[in-house]
């Protein structure tokens, strides 16, 4: 697993995890009997999906083709992707793989996160709130938006992407003297959504 | 789902729902909630996160603070704000708060305030004068710390009665001597403390300017988590005055003796000072700053905080015999 950026020590991967741990509890994942974690290198959920459900399954992508697939249809109930857009077809073959009353776990990067450049490859691997739509059509029927700060790999904070809560997490951070430059800059320039650099989605079946 | 429990719960306790997912903000999510994953020491000092809670129909909102089942921090914060703010002189002090346990998590919910920390107001507007708003915080705070020493002992919380603990600050001390602290300066200032008898008062523990909320109904001193633990006199204020000196210079602070001058510089903080000091000898009120220096520095370095964030304390502390020798602390008390 990748280090966070501001990680020195073998803590702070603990401690990660262990957020990551609270937002699967928080979001009803606690009660799973089977999960899936679709890999990605840089931010396995690892040990935290590990603690949580003591046993997880692992692959590295979906196959789309229903019949070469190793998983049976209905056999999950939970299946995470966490740091990368899921491909098209890999978001239906998730949702065939849950139980009823099951959920998937997506989490990536904001693509228009302030301050990131837009490249062909950054795009394969960046979601952003337009992705809610595209995670109903391939058969969820309902879908939590979260954005996350400051980033996936510690997320401290989980806003609900609307914009009451926006606006009553932003009251809250200004009791906070630790305000970034940024931070200034995206308000006035009106850019709110800008201010948060990845965003999380909890669909369930 | 779990979640579903989780609001439901909240809901039965707190009234105003059926809340939905979206109602609740997670704020600071720091350790395990569900497992426990062993991190000894004070690595961590907080499990579980905060969060803001709305009402389903946009009314009142609270600030929960969800913990471990046996969080050692939890039942100390939600029983000694529950007696501070039952109490006719500090009711006013605290958010008004409950407790009570869904699934995995102990709850604490507090009215929400709104407002602004004094350590925003004063980087923001008092940078020149953090003098007047700290006097006035710390005479409306005063019967906070009367107030803590009745509920710490109505708790009973094993808070002992006679002298702070001279012994685990001499360890202290050790520790913060390899951390390359000049020898001598070390021997200086274990004489100061093995000389003094400090009394054992006990205290907020994390009385500083941000756990202050300026409210539009006066302040509100926020995190009662450590309240007891620190029993050492005068921690709080010295805390707390040199955390305004600090916000307001910007900068790191690497000596006592400017912050020291500040509030002897200003009539009503002086006063303030000397009333929450009372009956302290000057040599009492040197040692009790010593006391601070070390035993604050220490747990900086005891939780993992990063060398380069703790420098500035040890020069501060290598700065401190000059300072007393000085007559900094003298000023103040005569």
């Amino acid at each position: 697993m990748e280090l966070p950026a501001n990680a020195r020590r073998a803590e702070d991967l603990a401690i990660a995890d262990q957020c990551r741990l609270n937002v699967l509890w928080l979001n009803g994942c606690a009660c799973c009997q089977r999960v899936l974690e679709i890999e990605v290198a840089d931010l396995s959920l690892g040990a935290a999906l590990q603690s949580l459900y003591g046993r997880v399954e692992r692959c590295g992508g979906l196959n789309t083709d229903e019949g070469s697939s190793p998983f049976a249809g209905a056999s999950f109930d939970l299946v995470t992707l966490y740091g990368r857009t899921p491909e098209r077809g890999e978001l239906t073959a998730m949702r065939r793989l849950l139980r009823p009353g099951g959920a998937a776990v997506f989490a990536a990067q904001n693509r228009w996160w302030y301050g990131r450049r837009r490249t062909a490859s950054r795009a394969a691997s960046t979601m952003s709130l337009r992705d809610a739509g595209r995670i109903l059509d391939a058969g969820f029927s309902d879908v939590r938006t979260y954005w996350v700060e400051p980033s996936l790999a510690i997320p401290r904070n989980l806003i609900p992407a609307t914009a009451d809560r926006v606006r009553d997490f932003e009251e809250l951070q200004a009791q906070d003297s630790e305000r970034s430059p940024n931070r200034s800059l995206a308000l006035a320039a009106g850019i709110r959504w800008a201010l948060y650099p990845a965003v999380l989605f909890v669909a369930t079946v | 789902m779990q979640n579903d429990t989780l609001l439901s719960g909240i809901d039965a306790q707190l009234g105003g729902g059926p809340r939905r997912w979206s109602d609740v903000v997670v704020v600071r999510n720091v350790g395990p909630l569900t497992t426990a994953v062993p991190l000894e020491g004070d690595v961590i000092s907080n499990r579980g996160f905060n969060a803001l809670l709305c009402s389903a129909g946009g009314g009142q909102k609270h600030f929960l603070k969800l913990r471990p089942i046996h969080h050692r921090l939890f039942d100390r914060e939600a029983t000694l704000t529950a007696l501070l703010s039952s109490r006719e002189g500090t009711r006013s002090l605290v958010p008004a708060s409950r407790t009570f346990t869904v699934g995995p998590a102990r709850i604490l919910a507090q009215e929400f305030v709104a407002g602004r920390s004094l350590d925003l107001l004063v980087r923001t507007r008092h940078r020149e004068g953090w003098q007047q708003p700290a006097a006035q915080v710390l005479r409306a705070a005063a019967p906070l710390w009367e107030g803590i020493t009745e509920v710490v002992a109505a708790a009973g919380f094993g808070l002992s009665p006679g002298l702070s603990d001279t012994a685990s600050l001499l360890a202290d001390l050790d520790l913060l001597a390899s951390q390359r602290v000049d020898a001598g300066v070390i021997r200086l200032l274990r004489a100061r403390l093995e000389s003094a008898h400090l009394p054992s008062v006990p205290q907020h523990g994390d009385f500083w300017p941000r756990n202050v909320l300026v409210t539009g109904n006066g302040w509100r001193v926020l995190d009662f988590e450590c309240c007891g633990d620190v029993t050492l006199p005068l921690y709080d204020i010295l805390h707390f005055l040199r955390g305004c000196a600090e916000s307001a210079g910007g900068d790191q602070i690497r000596s006592s003796e400017p912050w020291l001058r500040a509030i002897g510089g200003s009539g009503a903080l002086l006063q303030e000072f000397r009333l929450i000091a009372g009956p302290l000898k000057e040599e009492v009120v040197e040692a009790a700053l010593v006391a601070y220096l070390v035993d604050f520095a220490a747990r900086l370095h005891r939780r993992g905080i990063a060398p380069e964030r703790i420098n500035g304390r040890l020069r501060e502390l290598e700065a401190l015999p000059a300072t007393l020798d000085g007559g900094a602390v003298r000023a103040l008390m005569s």
